[in-house]
């Protein structure tokens, strides 16, 4: 049973973020068309970014020992935010999302990376917010007992 | 509750508790004014050690073996972690995982985790990192809801 809600944590930890790096990279690559003069972009590539999601983050966590950005932001997970970056970035140009352009394809890059630093930023901010409010409430709940002796 | 004071110039000093029915508050306030805290019996090096509840800040299982902490000693205990739980669970002794239990009034400062796990320390600067499992628990005992 515990073994089963490990797995269960796993794979809603990696469903929640596949579905926010799908849409950070859809983000980047609508505004990409946009500039390129299309209001159209290609359900192909679509299906692309989805599978490209979901895989990355089957990689972070089965292949590079559970890597959370979200976590902390030491040396370690710096290289592995950039080397994440840079195979999303490989990944995109394979599959031509930017028709092979580097321009592009550093822009994505440097895009990615910046979201590895922002998701970062966004999970520490929430978990300071967090450890602030419990600490009030571990602090409320040794007064009470202070007051009830 | 009614208090009233007298001050005396002979005697010894007394205090008289009038009550209706010995609630946890009425045995807090008389274990606060006997000076002593409820206590167990434990083996330090082959010795038996008589143990604050108050000083243990948490407890271990351990092949089978229970060990509490204070900040300065460790003991074997002869109770269970779950005979343990259920009767000092007033005196804020929370279960954080399947072999560890901790006073909740040792803890010096919580810090969140990712994946909503929780890092205590404890008044000794030992971390004592609480699953998500047990973290939600001990969430709602500190907001007063169990």
């Amino acid at each position: 049973m515990e073994k089963w809600r490990r797995f269960l944590a796993l794979e809603i930890g990696i469903e929640i973020k596949a579905c926010l790096y799908f849409a950070v990279i859809l983000f980047y690559y609508m505004l990409y068309c946009f500039l390129q003069g299309s209001l159209y972009v290609s359900i192909v590539s679509i299906i692309e970014i989805v599978l490209t999601a979901y895989a990355m983050n089957y990689i972070q966590v089965y292949l590079l020992h559970n890597f959370d950005e979200g976590d902390h932001l030491g040396k370690k997970e710096t290289l592995l935010s950039v080397a994440c970056a840079a195979l999303y970035t490989a990944l995109s140009w394979f599959f031509g999302w930017y028709d092979k352009s580097t321009r592009a394809s550093v822009g994505f890059f440097c895009y990615m990376l910046l979201c590895y630093v922002c998701i970062f930023l966004i999970f520490k901010i929430k978990r300071d917010m967090d450890t602030a409010q419990m600490n009030r409430e571990l602090e409320d709940f040794k007064k009470q007992k202070n007051r009830e002796l | 509750m009614k208090v009233t004071l007298q001050q005396i110039s002979e005697g010894s000093e007394e205090a008289v508790i009038k009550y209706r029915q010995m609630t946890q508050r009425m045995i807090s306030i008389v274990r606060y004014l006997e000076g002593q805290g409820e206590k167990v019996l434990a083996q330090k090096d082959g010795q038996q050690a008589v143990i604050g509840v108050s000083d243990i800040l948490y407890l271990e299982s351990v092949d089978g073996a229970v060990y509490l902490y204070t900040e300065k000693e460790i003991c074997r205990l002869a109770l269970t972690l779950t005979m343990f739980e259920s009767l000092y669970a007033q005196e804020g002794f929370f279960r954080c995982g399947k072999s560890t239990v901790l006073n909740i009034y040792r803890i010096k400062r919580l810090t969140g985790m990712s994946g909503n796990r929780i890092d205590a320390t404890m008044d000794n600067d030992e971390h004592i990192i609480i699953s998500r499992r047990y973290a939600k628990q001990l969430r709602s005992i500190l907001k007063g809801e169990e």
